[in-house]
């Protein structure tokens, strides 16, 4: 990310609250300054909200740019599909690892 | 009767013949097998691509998701700890939402004191709350179905059924895709939805026009459909709970599951990524569209049905014109074009999904036997005679005739 110094710990009146990331160097809970220039790289998000407009996003990498600005294009989440997709074939009871390339038939809620 | 030497009514009033039996042909394969899957598929795209986008995230309707990370400090997962639960439906009370719906089903005891929390949170909120609750159709055993309607009881709060539609496909293996919302439960005093049930609380007499549902893509300014929280992020310390709670206010705030394995189903939007949506999160599209009384339809049979003999009688006369009928290939590349464009701006404009792989079947087959409508006059004619001089409608005439006919079927001489 451009600018560490634009990173604090308290939301202040125009703040971008990091509510999830796995961006090196921007860690979860860091507060960053609404014109803080983002350098997401690729296969890699976070999550905010924007103050004092409390509204959340998903920024998907890769991208550069502030917060506010990150505006995918309607057509930004067609992607090939996987030829192939694995099913679990057993009673999971953990997390799987493999999440991304998982179909799982849908249960009952819990 | 007036004299036809040539033959001109006969073979106008067959063609007339030709344009119905045909409509109701390519109707009847609509409803049924691939052409219907074809049917879904290409809607889906439209759904995926064209759905409502709005400037910024909804005004009105937020998650608070339970996610692996949430359940991992807890040593069963399933049942959730329902003190948990309760501590979650405090602290987004505290945030003054317009109410809240719990997007879970309790059908079993799980520790005594957690359910006896649970239950006084439910009750002593100063919010409305929404329950969701099933019936026999949700396949529980009857000990289960019994738990859960005196958990309901005990609650004291209103409830709405959680069921989605899903259409089968009478010859194959249906798609398993979330297309529609499901009518009220009659045997239980006319029960409502869930969404039906949390929508009329932000905007009163909010009921589904039509069952379609209308999805909302992501908005236009790159934020998330709705206001979207972890449960995790609100358990923890209030310092760090507190900037998230203002999104919450005025908000109907749906409390669900974001689970890897669990209440994750395909969508009209999973054509684009075969991503699977957690339940919730179709919970809070319905609610949503309700709210902003945006619907979708599509036609019923009688209107599919003078679609479709528009588009045959319309595909017949090009086919048959002096000029226009020269250029089959070029009528057969624009018609399809201005079929899938009157998709859209239908889509778009007037909120109906039309069938565009029957009307293309439709339109191709016109132009197919346009051109040859005197070859098939002539043969069905000739089967008439065949018909009238070998027997009438003895059964070995029509064994006869049909092994004739699929024989030189057989042999691509027909």
């Amino acid at each position: 990310m451009a600018g560490t110094a634009l990173i604090s710990t308290t939301v202040a009146y125009s703040d971008v609250l990091v509510l999830n990331s796995d961006v090196p160097g921007i860690a979860k809970r860091s507060v960053l300054q609404d014109d803080a220039v983002l350098d997401v790289p690729e296969n890699k998000s976070l999550k905010v909200i924007l103050k004092p407009s409390n509204v959340t996003k998903m920024i998907k990498g890769p991208y550069k740019g502030t917060a506010k600005d990150y505006a995918p294009s309607a057509l930004s989440g067609v992607t090939a599909k996987p030829p192939v997709e694995l099913d679990t074939g057993t009673t999971a009871n953990q997390r799987p690892q493999f999440k991304n390339n998982l179909t799982i038939i849908p249960d009952t809620k819990p | 009767m007036a004299r036809d030497p040539n033959g001109n009514v006969r073979r106008r009033l067959f063609g007339a013949l030709t344009v119905i039996v045909v409509a109701i042909g390519v109707l009847l394969l609509s409803k049924i097998g691939y052409i219907q899957d074809a049917e879904h598929w290409t809607a889906d795209w439209r759904t995926a691509l064209f759905s409502t986008r709005n400037p910024s995230q909804h005004e009105s309707v937020a998650l608070v998701l339970i996610t692996d990370e949430t359940l991992d400090s807890y040593p069963v997962r399933i049942p959730m700890d329902r003190g948990m639960i309760a501590k979650l439906i405090r602290v987004v009370a505290s945030a003054h939402p317009a109410a809240i719906g719990i997007d879970f089903v309790f059908v079993r005891p799980t520790v005594p004191s957690a359910d006896a929390e649970l239950l006084s949170a439910i009750r002593e909120a100063d919010v409305p709350i929404v329950l969701g609750s099933v019936d026999e159709r949700a396949g529980l055993i009857p000990k289960q179905l019994q738990y859960h309607r005196q958990f309901l009881a005990a609650a004291k709060r209103p409830t709405g059924h959680v069921f989605f539609e899903r259409k089968t496909n009478a010859f194959g293996i249906s798609d398993h895709v979330i297309r529609e919302m499901a009518e009220p439960i009659e045997s239980v005093d006319h029960q409502q939805s869930f969404a039906e049930v949390l929508a009329q609380i932000k905007r009163k007499g909010a009921t589904p026009h039509t069952p379609r549902i209308a999805w909302l893509l992501a908005p236009r300014d790159g934020s998330q459909t709705f206001y979207e929280v972890e449960a995790s992020d609100l358990l923890g310390e209030p310092e760090d709970a507190a900037p998230l709670l203002p999104g919450l206010k005025d908000k109907i705030v749906l409390i669900g599951s974001d689970l890897v394995d669990l209440d994750r189903h395909l969508t009209p939007l999973s054509v684009v990524n075969e991503a699977r949506m957690p339940g919730v999160k179709i919970h809070a599209q319905i609610v949503a569209q309700l709210i902003d009384d945006r619907w979708l339809r599509t036609l019923n049979w009688p209107e599919e049905f003078l679609m479709l003999l528009g588009i045959i009688f319309a595909g017949y006369a090009a086919s048959r014109h002096r000029k226009l009928g020269a250029f089959k290939s070029t009528l057969a590349w624009v018609g399809s074009t201005s079929l899938v464009i009157s998709g859209f701006v239908a889509f778009n404009m007037l909120n109906l999904v039309l069938p565009y792989t029957s009307a293309l079947t439709a339109w191709l087959t016109a132009l197919r036997i346009g051109p040859r409508l005197e070859k098939i006059h002539q043969k069905f004619a000739a089967m008439l005679r065949y018909i009238s001089t070998n027997g009438g409608l003895r059964w070995t005439t029509y064994y006869h005739l049909g092994s004739t006919l699929g024989w030189r079927l057989w042999q691509g001489r027909l």
